[in-house]
């Protein structure tokens, strides 16, 4: 990546926010709504960016919203570090090992655009369908780790895993 | 209202406009909040791809190719990849036969008017400023490849001339567990391949491992060859033609790439054993083989979020590449040649009628077995200032040594066969001209300083000015400055416009400055760089979500373009004597039909003027295009056909051969991913009517080169 950024040093609109992550941005603020998680001790609901931020800047007004009654924050790490009490993790760069370690930490949604992340054992993958952001649910995952999803957020996407066709 | 007051209020309502448009991106930002997920759903996203999102804005006319679409596209060597690019061609280069990457009608003998990058790093080696002879990468390891059409001395340095090949490996992320693949085809090609990534003690671990070979198409005959024709002169019955081209090919690669934060550190090795395809001297020669062999490795380290305003950056790397012919005949066992006073081969008349000829048998052929060591270092800093507003700074200085190493063995020439008359009958002892003054190059080096400054300037909202010029001082020629400036204005939702100037040069590389007792061309160490100064309008349009289109105009000058002339007694000097300029257009697309198909394609058109010998500049396509349709025709599994035509390629003046004649190829390919979870499948069919195309020899063939005929093969990887 450093390579890359390298040469598009030239092209410093690499970064500059786009169509795609303010959509996946939205996507991320409205599974707060639509998705219910186990009561925590934490004053903060911690949307956490694993790895590489693709959001950039444009995700940060997020933090004057609100999920679950608290106030959203961001926390953006390199390495995944538990006692950052993520409620929902997107990993910008999830290598499957993070993946399953994760799985195993009950209570925190985890969401990637990273190809096959829901049927490799992730909650929710973003995919491009026809130039359009869709989702993918790993149905049984979100299930297994004490997470409700609304129905209404089930109509529009791709259930894949144990209990999809995927 | 004064000149003070007038800027004020330009300052004013920059300021204002800026505001604005930081404001525009919450508001924009909050109405995205504000959707429902089904609302969401129904978006489309910028590119119908998904990707290269920042192509279009960049400051320079840019394509980018990723690993999914070659793999869609079914190349299997970066040469495929390229031939892809808008205004690119790949050819062949005479006497290694390697390939050259024509770009908008430029095209030199060694493909030292494209520099190629390898993730950021100088590639190409000194002797004749390309990549080590005889070296050509698989695609396996390849992340993307990102094209850059047009000048990009600015920032890049010597060669950046044509345009800039900036190859990107596959990280740890990107493989993200294992990959272990083979494939076999026709020409006994077979390849295999693993790669891993993952962690280990904090770092991201990327390792690669590829083998390839391949006995290359048979059916690319040469029917009759430089011998041929001094067989015929004296009855002779030396020559291999007709006979196959000697493509074989075998090769190694191994990468390995360390990353962590401030950190990334890479080392790659490439070996390859070739055989000498036409031949040195276009004469086939069934037994040489030439033996590649290069390593790399970077460092770089950022400052990353250390300060605030600024960004340091430290890159150090180093290149040895390592060449050498094995049993090489230069002309056939038994070949009869006069020999000239230099031990030379001569194919001139004499002008003097004193001077000594003498008809010489090589009972063994005429051998040379030559070796060069090349090693690069370089070390690079830079550091980017982002304490304006509206301003993002660069400063970068450089020192880079080039050093070669030359040795070589050989029955003829200066040293050998010079002095006393020759023998009339000379057999395959050889003597060895390393470090004399009969070598065909001395040793030497150079050192290279450098130093750039650009600022990329967002001088109202949709409007960016990048200007920057680069500093080289050659401790061999001398100086020069090459400055660039780039106008980007986006100018609404569906339009992108630029207007791009630049300024480049090639530096004359060791082999046109040095070549010494070669029969047929000579360095000359008072060559000046080459330059080319470049304009582009260039316009990207996205009339709606699923559609991209591109199209640009330009218009090049070159002086000082090196090249042979003839220097009397049959061989020929280096010279900057060339001036050429051209002009011509590209236009590209990509369309996203429908969820399931997807066209792209493109086609460049371009007319190149000799203005020394007010000829079009010959071997170059005058027009090319691409189209390719993938469809995805159950999930996970793609089939993509795409054709490739080129066109209106002249010969050069009084080559009385047969003109070349246009062509196209169409490829099929299918492909499967990720079946049962871990196993992806492909079959691909390259050339599939078998088109036997022909690519600009020297004069010294009497038909120019054929090109591979149809191939095939079937591929298989899992990964867990």
């Amino acid at each position: 990546m450093i390579a890359l950024a390298f040469l598009l040093s030239s092209h410093s609109l690499l970064a500059e926010a786009t169509v795609e992550y303010k959509i996946k941005a939205a996507y991320l603020y409205n599974f707060t709504k639509f998705i219910t998680w186990p009561d925590s001790q934490s004053e903060t609901f911690n949307l956490c960016i694993l790895g590489k931020d693709p959001f950039g800047a444009l995700i940060d007004s997020i933090e004057t919203r609100e999920a679950l009654g608290l106030p959203i924050k961001l926390v953006r790490m390199r390495r995944y570090d538990a006692s950052k009490q993520c409620h929902l993790l997107f990993l910008g760069s999830a290598t499957r090992k993070d993946t399953r370690e994760l799985i195993a930490s009950s209570g925190i949604l985890t969401v990637s655009e990273k190809q096959h992340f829901a049927e490799y054992g992730g909650m929710i993958g973003f995919i491009i369908k026809g130039g359009k952001v869709k989702l993918q649910i790993n149905l049984a995952k979100l299930k297994d780790s004490g997470l409700e999803i609304s129905a209404k957020l089930l109509e529009i996407v791709e259930i894949v895993g144990e209990n999809g066709d995927g | 209202m004064c000149w003070k007051e007038q800027q004020f209020l330009i300052t004013i309502s920059l300021v204002l406009g800026l505001s604005s448009i930081a404001n525009a991106a919450v508001d924009d930002m909050e109405d995205f909040y504000s959707m429902s997920p089904g609302e969401l759903a129904e978006l489309s996203v910028t590119i119908a791809t998904g990707t290269a999102k920042p192509v279009f804005r960049s400051a320079a006319v840019t394509s980018v190719v990723t690993a999914a679409q070659i793999k869609a596209m079914g190349a299997t060597e970066l040469h495929e990849v390229l031939e892809t690019i808008p205004g690119l061609h790949v050819s062949i280069q005479p006497v290694t036969y390697d390939y050259i990457y024509t770009m908008r009608g430029i095209r030199n003998g060694t493909n030292s008017q494209v520099l190629v990058l390898l993730d950021g790093n100088r590639f190409s080696v000194p002797f004749q400023g390309r990549s080590l002879t005889g070296l050509e990468l698989p695609v396996e390891n390849i992340k993307q490849v990102e094209v850059i059409r047009g000048p990009g001395s600015a920032m890049y340095g010597a060669d950046a001339f044509a345009g800039v090949i900036n190859i990107i490996t596959k990280k740890a992320e990107d493989i993200d567990g294992i990959i272990i693949g083979g494939r076999i085809g026709n020409f006994d090609t077979q390849s295999v391949w693993g790669q891993h990534g993952g962690q280990w003690a904090g770092w991201d671990v990327a390792a690669s491992l590829q083998y390839h070979h391949t006995n290359g198409d048979d059916k690319r005959i040469i029917n009759a060859d430089s011998q041929s024709q001094i067989d015929t002169l004296f009855a002779t019955n030396a020559s291999n033609a007709p006979g196959a081209m000697q493509t074989q090919f075998e090769s190694w690669n191994v990468h390995l790439n360390l990353q962590r934060k401030h950190w990334d550190i890479g080392f790659w090795a490439f070996n390859a054993e070739s055989g000498a395809r036409v031949g040195v001297a276009a004469a086939l020669d069934l037994q040489g083989r030439g033996d590649a062999e290069q390593y790399m490795g970077s460092i770089r380290f950022s400052t990353e979020d250390w300060f605030e305003d600024w960004e340091f950056l430290a890159h150090a790397s180093y290149l040895y590449a390592d060449f050498q012919t094995n049993q090489f005949q230069v002309f056939p066992t038994n070949a009869k040649l006069f020999i000239d006073q230099n031990g030379n081969p001569n194919f001139t008349p004499p002008k003097d009628p004193g001077e000594r000829r003498k008809l010489v048998s090589f009972a063994q052929g005429v051998k040379d077995k030559l070796g060069r060591t090349q090693q690069v270092p370089s070390f690079e800093i830079s550091g980017i200032y982002k304490g304006l507003t509206n301003h993002r700074l660069r400063f970068q200085t450089g020192y880079r040594y080039e050093e070669i190493k030359t040795r070589e063995i050989k029955n003829f020439g200066p040293g050998v066969l010079s002095g006393n008359p020759p023998p009339a009958i000379v057999y395959g002892a050889m003597t060895d001209v390393t470090g004399s003054e009969f070598v065909y190059l001395p040793d030497t080096s150079r050192s290279i300083w450098s130093l750039a400054v650009q600022d990329e300037w967002q001088i109202a909202q949709g409007w960016q000015l990048t200007t920057g010029v680069r500093f080289d001082h050659y401790s061999d020629f001398g100086a020069t400055v090459n400055p660039r400036i780039a106008l980007v204005w986006d100018v609404n939702e569906q339009l992108t416009s630029k207007l791009l100037y630049g300024r480049a040069f090639r530096a004359p590389n060791f082999s046109e400055q040095g070549n010494i007792n070669n029969p047929v061309l000579l360095g000359n160490p008072n060559l000046d760089p080459e330059i080319i100064n470049t304009i582009e309008l260039a316009f990207d349009y996205r009339p709606f979500q699923s559609l991209r289109t591109g199209v640009n105009v330009y218009y090049y000058a070159i002086e000082d373009l090196i090249e042979p002339v003839p220097s009397g007694s049959g061989s020929f000097m280096a010279q900057n004597i060339g001036d050429l300029e051209g002009y011509g257009l590209e236009f590209e697309w990509n369309w996203q039909l429908h969820e399931r198909f997807f066209i792209s394609g493109n086609y460049a058109w371009q007319h190149a003027h000799d203005k020394v010998t007010d000829l079009d500049v010959a071997s170059v396509p005058e027009q090319q295009l691409y189209v390719a349709a993938l469809w995805e025709f159950m999930p996970g599994w793609t089939l993509q056909s795409q054709l490739k035509w080129i066109g209106e390629r002249s010969n050069m003046l009084g080559d009385k051969r047969k003109n070349l004649e246009d062509y196209e190829t169409v490829d099929i390919t299918l492909r499967g991913e990720k079946i049962m979870g871990h196993l992806n499948l492909a079959a691909s069919v390259r050339n599939v009517f078998n088109k036997h195309a022909r690519e600009p020899a020297v004069p010294a063939l009497p038909d120019h080169i054929p090109t591979q005929g149809r191939s095939f093969y079937v591929e298989a990887s899992v990964y867990f």
